[in-house]
């Protein structure tokens, strides 16, 4: 498995998917879409087939479960919930998140 | 649980692959329909949801990624692809696969030899850390020099840096059992030898050899199987060795075979005659030490300590001493020789070029395929297929071919292995070991593989850009056939080179006159048990010499102690001769000092230029007198007849230390090899020296048999033995020689034929696409000369210029191979001519016949093809 803590893009989109299941619960791909969409005020435009590569990793990494369930529009639709360790990594990803911008922060004040 | 996730989808594949695609496939719907409710067109809608998600393809693929089953459902989709676009061109792919099979099998062969000889651990208990001592002359230059048992016992003690020393001594003597002699070669061993190996003994027990009568044997498991047909009940048995009863203790594992494979069985060395002599004297030779690097001792310290323990040695006893050195050499360099690892490395180097030839012709082939599958490819990557995903198609294809190629191989390096191991001089170790174990399949499957991505990688990386940069990247791809042609003509003129200077070295070798006759001439070995005194056994001898005398087809025969001396380069000096002062050191030549009976020099057909041979009348009580060859009386007498001359040689010889007398001077023969020029030889008579003359020569029409009879009625103890015609002998000599050329000359041949191949295969494709140009030419009234000479022009512009990169290379080659070289220089003229013209020709008529095959362009056709 690729490490990519140090991969910002990459690590980024881990951020903001982790961040809206444990806000929102269990929803599918294309709701996690849209979920970033709006709350970023449509600053964030995911490029939309890149979600499912990072789903399907994070599923194998134990960060997310997944299962089949009903949409709204009654079709079945693949439902992902956020696990204990996908909590942890969400911690440790929003640390060295915070710890980044601040660090961007500073420097953009100071120089 | 990802381990379980991956695992779980393993076992449900298309179910995954399904789901993937039902779930993209409800983002998009998804998307479109909340673009439709926000107004959007039907089109628009599904047009943008696609848009926004990214090529849907794409994504798809990637998510494949992440599921191994699908990675493997991948592979085994591109090797069928594979298979399939490899029989569609049957031409191509059989010349190909060909190339590679003729090539791997010949790499494989040889790694095969390789690894049974130098690779395999050899079968001792670490046996990188053993190392053996040779005795050093400074004097004389020997380096291979036995130290005695006294000596040997000083290093035992002295020693920080080994332990378990032992000694050894190579012995030859007679074996009789049940009645039935023979003759054998063993070791006799004084130390702990067993303990130091490290190996226990199949059957009963090996000896402690310090033990003071040890009249015991430890058999050899080839000789327990050859003698006694691997029975479990000749332990205690008795055998007679060396005319001493001895007792059978135990049986060594297969494999064990030090210090060679010729060593059939142990002794301890108070087993051998004169141990008590050799036990206490220092200045008798016993043999090479033996010992093992103590766990915290490296080499280096060894080598140390060996310095420091020989120089306190020699001003200890200066007397026995003050000359004398030691070097260390370890195991397995003493088992593998200077030569061996010299001569597979030659021939690996060799192999590797002839593999990458085919590499090259192969890549070529994929090259010009590429080209025409051009369509093919386009379509695909229109299709959505990635880049990188078209190259790995391609390479698929590339390690399919290799992989076939190297199973088709593998016959081809079993039949090699078998020639290999049938021609090979005797002298490689182990070579009879050389078999296709898994571990030489395993590097045949890695070397197929690594040979794929070689030849795989740059044509797919080039194809797979066709459907990007049309124009250019065809161009670039022709650039790079071309650059391959030249590797290959490159390398095949190293080889040609290499293996022309070899060839030519041969035949110098074997044109140079031994000295002697070698047709109808029969060499032997005749031994008597050394148990016999010393005269009687000099009587038999001169019984041997009247009874083989009186056969009827015997026209001369003779003998002597030693015959030849291949590998020794020390040298000698007399310690005194009449009328002359003193060789200084600097002046000492080979030299060899032997005693003959019988009528040596005319059976061998050795012209006397002076003086007399021997008679009758030289006896013990008479002066002792020697016969000199003309190096010697050039080095000693020059512009004076030595006739009449006195000598005194390395030992007190006569009756008290009188001087030896010069009775006649004989040609010179080549005793040190053929490729040596001959060395000061004196000869003794047997009648004067007791010495055993074993090697029998026989100017004779009679056979084997004849002669066995009549030596086997001598003594109930006489063995002949090595019977074989005189040329036949010198073959042996040259076996070495002639295993290198041989198989030289037959990667040469191979890479010359693949070569041949490629620059037909390179032509026919070049012509085939520019038939609409000449087309065009002809047309416009171009001559059939004309487009020939275009077309050969074009070939062997390339053929020219990787003869002359190939030719500055095989410079370099042939320097390497400096040693190997009799008579002929590394740069020799005669050779690189000959090789230039024989490309030159097979280039001509690989270019020629496509070249002709272009003239036959009919313009009308070939202007509407395309």
């Amino acid at each position: 498995m690729r490490k990519h803590t140090n991969d910002r893009l990459q690590g980024t989109l881990d951020l903001l998917v982790l961040k809206t299941l444990a806000s929102s619960g269990r929803m599918h791909g294309y709701g996690i879409t849209l979920h970033i969409e709006k709350t970023s005020g449509e600053i964030l435009r995911l490029e939309e087939g890149s979600l499912y590569p990072a789903l399907h990793r994070m599923t194998q990494s134990g960060w997310l479960r997944s299962e089949w369930g009903v949409s709204e529009n009654n079709r079945r639709a693949r439902y992902y919930f956020i696990t204990a360790m996908g909590r942890k990594q969400l911690a440790d990803e929003e640390k060295s998140w915070a710890a980044l911008t601040g660090a961007v922060a500073r420097v953009l004040q100071f120089s | 649980m990802a381990w379980f996730n991956r695992l779980a989808n393993l076992l449900r594949p298309t179910r995954v692959s399904n789901e993937i695609q039902e779930e993209l496939r409800y983002h998009i719907d998804a998307r479109t329909v909340d673009n439709i409710a926000a107004g959007m067109s039907r089109e628009d809608a599904r047009r943008d949801a696609v848009r926004r998600f990214g090529s849907a393809t794409l994504a798809r693929e990637r998510s494949y990624e992440t599921e191994i089953f699908l990675w493997l459902e991948t592979i085994v989709h591109d090797l069928r692809y594979g298979a399939r676009s490899l029989c569609s061109n049957p031409l191509v792919s059989t010349v190909a696969i060909l190339s590679i099979a003729l090539a791997m099998g010949a790499s494989t062969a040889i790694f095969s030899v390789v690894h049974a000889v130098l690779l395999n651990a050899l079968p001792y208990q670490d046996p990188d850390r053993i190392v053996i001592l040779w005795g050093t002359d400074k004097v004389n230059n020997s380096i291979e020099n036995n130290t005695s048992v006294p000596n040997f016992e000083d290093w035992r003690k002295r020693t920080q840096t080994l332990e378990n020393l032992a000694i050894y001594r190579e012995v030859e003597a007679s074996f009789t059992r049940n009645g039935t002699a023979d003759w054998i070669e063993y070791a006799a061993v004084y130390g702990n030898f067993f303990g130091l190996m490290g190996r226990a003994p199949v059957l009963g027990r090996t000896f402690s050899t310090d033990e003071p009568d040890g009249h015991q044997v430890v058999l050899s498991y080839q000789l327990w199987q050859t003698r006694f047909g691997g029975s479990s009940h000749v332990l205690g048995k008795t055998v007679e060795l060396n005319g001493l009863t001895s007792q059978i203790v135990g049986v060594m594992p297969q494999g064990f075979a030090f210090p060679s494979e010729k060593t059939l069985l142990w002794t301890p060395a108070s087993a051998i005659p004169a141990w008590q002599i050799r036990r206490s004297g220092r200045n008798h030779g016993f043999g090479p030490i033996l010992g093992r690097l103590r766990p915290d001792a490296t080499l280096d310290q060894v080598r140390a300590e060996v310095e420091v323990i020989s120089q306190g040695l020699a001003a200890q006893y200066p007397g026995d001493n003050a000359d004398r050195g030691m070097r260390l050499v370890p195991l397995a360099a003493q088992i593998h020789g200077k030569t061996v690892p010299f001569t597979l490395a030659v021939l690996s180097g060799a192999v590797l070029l002839v593999l990458l030839i085919a590499c090259a012709n192969v890549a070529n082939l994929l090259l010009a395929r590429g080209a025409v599958r051009r369509q093919e490819i386009v379509v695909r990557s229109a299709l959505g297929a990635s880049n990188r995903r078209i190259v790995r198609q391609l390479v698929t294809e590339s390690l399919l071919l290799a992989c076939i190629g190297g199973a088709l191989g593998l016959p081809f390096a079993a039949l090699g292995i078998r020639a290999i191991v049938a021609l090979a001089p005797h002298s490689i170790a182990r070579l009879g070991e050389a078999r296709l174990d898994v571990s030489v399949l395993l590097f045949s499957l890695g070397l197929s593989l690594a040979t794929g991505l070689l030849f795989g990688l740059a044509p797919a990386m080039r194809i797979s850009q066709i459907s990007n940069q049309r124009n250019n990247s065809a161009t670039q791809s022709q650039g790079m056939r071309r650059a391959f042609l030249v590797a290959q003509v490159v390398f095949t003129v190293v080889l040609l080179t290499g293996a022309g200077l070899l060839i030519r070295s041969f035949f110098a070798i074997q044109s140079v006159d031994p000295g002697f006759r070698t047709s109808r001439v029969l060499a032997g070995t005749l031994r008597f048990s050394s148990a016999l005194p010393p005269d009687r056994r000099a009587a038999l001898y001169s019984d041997a010499m009247t009874r083989i005398g009186n056969l009827r087809e015997v026209k001369a025969v003779g003998a002597i102690s030693t015959m030849f001396s291949l590998d020794d380069e020390a040298k000698f000096g007399l310690r005194a001769v009449e009328g002359r002062p003193l060789d200084s050191r600097q002046q000492w030549t080979p030299m060899m000092w032997a005693t003959i009976s019988g009528d040596y020099f005319q059976a061998l057909g050795i012209p006397l230029l002076k003086g007399r041979f021997f008679n009758d009348a030289d006896t013990k009580n008479t002066t002792p007198v020697v016969i000199i060859n003309e190096t010697m009386a050039r080095r000693y007498w020059p512009g004076i007849d030595p006739i009449g001359k006195g000598i005194k040689g390395f030992d007190a010889r006569g009756h008290n230390d009188d001087w030896v007398r010069v009775i006649g001077v004989v040609k010179d023969m080549h005793t040190s090899g053929l490729e040596r020029s001959p060395i000061a030889q004196i000869y003794e008579t047997q009648a004067q020296a007791l010495e055993d003359t074993e090697n029998l020569v026989v100017y004779t029409e009679a056979s084997v048999s004849d002669l066995r009879d009549a030596t086997d009625s001598l003594d109930r103890s006489a063995v002949l033995t090595d019977v074989t015609a005189m040329s036949t002998r010198l073959e042996e000599q040259n076996a070495p020689r002639r295993f290198q050329t041989l198989l030289l000359s037959l990667f040469a041949a191979l890479a010359l034929g693949l070569a041949g191949a490629g620059i037909f295969a390179m032509m026919h494709y070049i012509v085939a696409q520019r038939t609409r140009e000449i087309g065009i030419r002809m047309a416009l009234g171009a001559s059939r000369a004309a487009v020939v000479g275009m077309v050969l022009h074009e070939g062997l512009v390339l053929v020219a210029a990787g003869c002359g990169i190939g030719l500055a290379g095989s410079l370099l080659f042939s320097r390497f191979i400096h040693n190997l070289l009799f008579e002929v220089g590394p740069g020799d003229p005669a050779t690189l001519s000959a090789v230039s013209l024989l490309l030159a020709g097979i280039a001509l008529l690989a270019c020629y016949i496509p070249a002709r095959r272009a003239t036959r362009v009919d313009p009308v056709i070939a202007l509407r093809c395309d």
